[in-house]
């Protein structure tokens, strides 16, 4: 197993403890980032799941910066990297969901027993936060609670909003003067924007909904969920729809929150702010963070 | 021999963050030590992007180079912080890698800003930004730093690059095989008796967007290229 050689600048706020390597899972080595509080810390750990195509610093490196919240906060955290992202070997799972619950599983086992800690926040975004949705309801990590950033869902209208919304981005990049230079010298890759645009309408096969159970699994019964999604994302209300009737059929306990303007991956600085305040808010009021130390 | 990996910044050091793995395991592979880093308040280091000067990086870049490295690879903008370095702090290093480099800082951000207006259009933004900050793809840039990237002076740089026996452009995009001022470059170098190679490789614009297709062959050649 080859651990790679990173060089980080260390500037945190509080004393942390980083560890990176790999872990394994099924015949794969995915590479994780485990930080931990000097000292005491809680015995709830914060997992993040990154997006398709993604990796664990998170878009825009807002895994990073919750991690850095979170860490002050007591919580160790650990964000690793899918099968054939970022630093992992193997393949990308592409529309296999379940390659990625498998990865999810893993590395939760790995986060405990390095860190002794007892219940697992999962944080997610885009198709990691469906991934999280799975692993709790099917009961593979004793997760204390959700955060779910934008979890899509596999619905025919929601695909077609987004395949209307893929089309409109399309139109307004050709206006570009720049793009119709591109067009015309035919350096346009037509490959890629016909992959993105049956990506958006493969949606609604990508994310089959699981069975709703009659009533929560035990390993999940204290879970706790936060919805997060961006009013400009096509998906997020055929989405939250989808997640509150989930929720509710599921006995979960959940909260949801819909940033103006925000689009799927919450792309400017200020939205990521309220994501961290509003996890912090959560946290407290939920008390995940009362009673494990 | 050591490498020091130096990624470009704001969302294309995550889109090419899989290409860096396959330097990475392609100098491995030839038995070289090859280091990855992050300036501080990118990647997984720690620390605000907002803090962040041409200075700061600089002197990032000079922790990381507790030995000096023999080789420098550098990504996009990646390869005008490595120049601004080796200018500044006088560093003597053998071989220079710029992959795609992007040396107008102001060409630079005005490609970031275009893709920032694409979006901020499509989907809408936050009521007025903070004083003295910019929203660049997702992260709190300081104006001062801006400024300082608009304003960076190649010309000034390039007689630091001088000071290297050996730099390797390696160019992916027509725009950048066809740089007129890359070549103006690549033949003052010369002039100045520095070995210059140039690899052009015909692959997706990796920093752009994750790649899904497997660049380990691109950086084999890469590596086979700054090891000969």
């Amino acid at each position: 197993m080859r651990i790679t050689l990173r060089l980080h600048v260390q500037l945190w706020t509080c004393a942390v403890i980083r560890k990176i390597d790999t872990l394994p899972s099924g015949d794969r080595a995915l590479s994780f980032c485990l930080d931990v509080p000097e000292g005491e810390h809680k015995m709830i750990g914060a997992l993040f799941v990154h997006a398709a195509d993604g990796n664990r610093t998170g878009p825009h490196r807002l895994f990073v910066e919750l991690s850095e919240l979170l860490l002050q906060l007591g919580l160790p955290t650990m964000r690793f990297d899918f099968s054939g992202c970022g630093d992992s070997g193997g393949k990308p799972s592409r529309d296999n969901i379940d390659q990625d619950c498998d990865d999810v599983r893993s590395a939760a086992g790995h986060f405990l027993r390095l860190t002794g800690i007892q219940r697992v926040l999962l944080i997610g975004i885009s198709r990691g936060a469906e991934v999280c949705f799975r692993c709790t309801v099917r009961g593979w990590v004793p997760a204390g609670g959700m955060i779910l950033l934008s979890p899509p869902v596999g619905s025919a209208k929601a695909s077609v909003r987004l395949f209307a919304d893929s089309l409109r981005q399309y139109a307004r990049k050709a206006l570009d003067p720049r793009c119709v230079r591109k067009i015309i010298s035919g350096r346009v890759n037509l490959r890629l924007i016909t992959l993105n645009l049956s990506r958006s309408l493969g949606l609604m096969f990508r994310y089959k909904k699981e069975p709703v159970p009659e009533k929560a699994e035990p390993q999940h019964d204290r879970a706790l969920a936060l919805l997060i999604f961006g009013s400009s994302d096509p998906i997020a209300a055929d989405s939250l729809r989808h997640y509150r009737t989930v929720c509710d059929a599921r006995g979960l306990d959940y909260e949801d929150l819909v940033i103006p303007n925000a689009n799927h991956s919450f792309f400017h600085y200020k939205w990521k702010e309220q994501i961290g305040r509003k996890t912090v808010m959560w946290l407290h009021e939920t008390g995940l963070l009362d009673d494990t130390q | 021999m050591r490498v020091l990996y130096c990624p470009s910044l704001f969302e294309e050091r995550k889109s090419a963050y899989r290409f860096s793995y396959s330097m990475d395991r392609a100098f491995c592979e030839k038995g070289h030590e090859c280091q990855r880093m992050d300036y501080r308040g990118t990647g997984e280091a720690a620390g605000s992007f907002a803090e962040v000067s041409l200075e700061t990086i600089y002197e990032d870049i000079a922790r990381s180079v507790q030995k000096e490295p023999e080789i420098f690879v550098c990504v996009r903008f990646g390869a005008a912080l490595v120049s601004g370095f080796v200018s500044t702090r006088n560093v003597r290093t053998g071989t220079l890698v710029m992959i795609e480099p992007v040396l107008d800082g102001k060409a630079f951000l005005n490609h970031m800003f275009r893709k920032q207006r694409l979006k901020d259009a499509i989907s809408g933004s936050p009521p007025a930004n903070d004083e003295g900050f910019t929203n660049i793809e997702g992260y709190k840039t300081n104006n001062a730093f801006l400024e300082q990237v608009r304003n960076f002076d190649f010309s000034k740089a390039t007689e630091g690059l001088a000071r290297i026996e050996r730099i390797c452009f390696v160019l992916i995009s027509k725009q950048a095989q066809e740089d007129e001022k890359l070549c103006c470059l690549q033949e003052s170098l010369r002039d100045r008796s520095v070995m210059v190679d140039c690899l052009n490789l015909d692959i997706p614009p990796f920093w752009e967007r994750i790649p899904i297709a497997n660049h380990t062959q691109a950086a084999r050649s890469i590596v086979d290229l700054c090891c000969d």
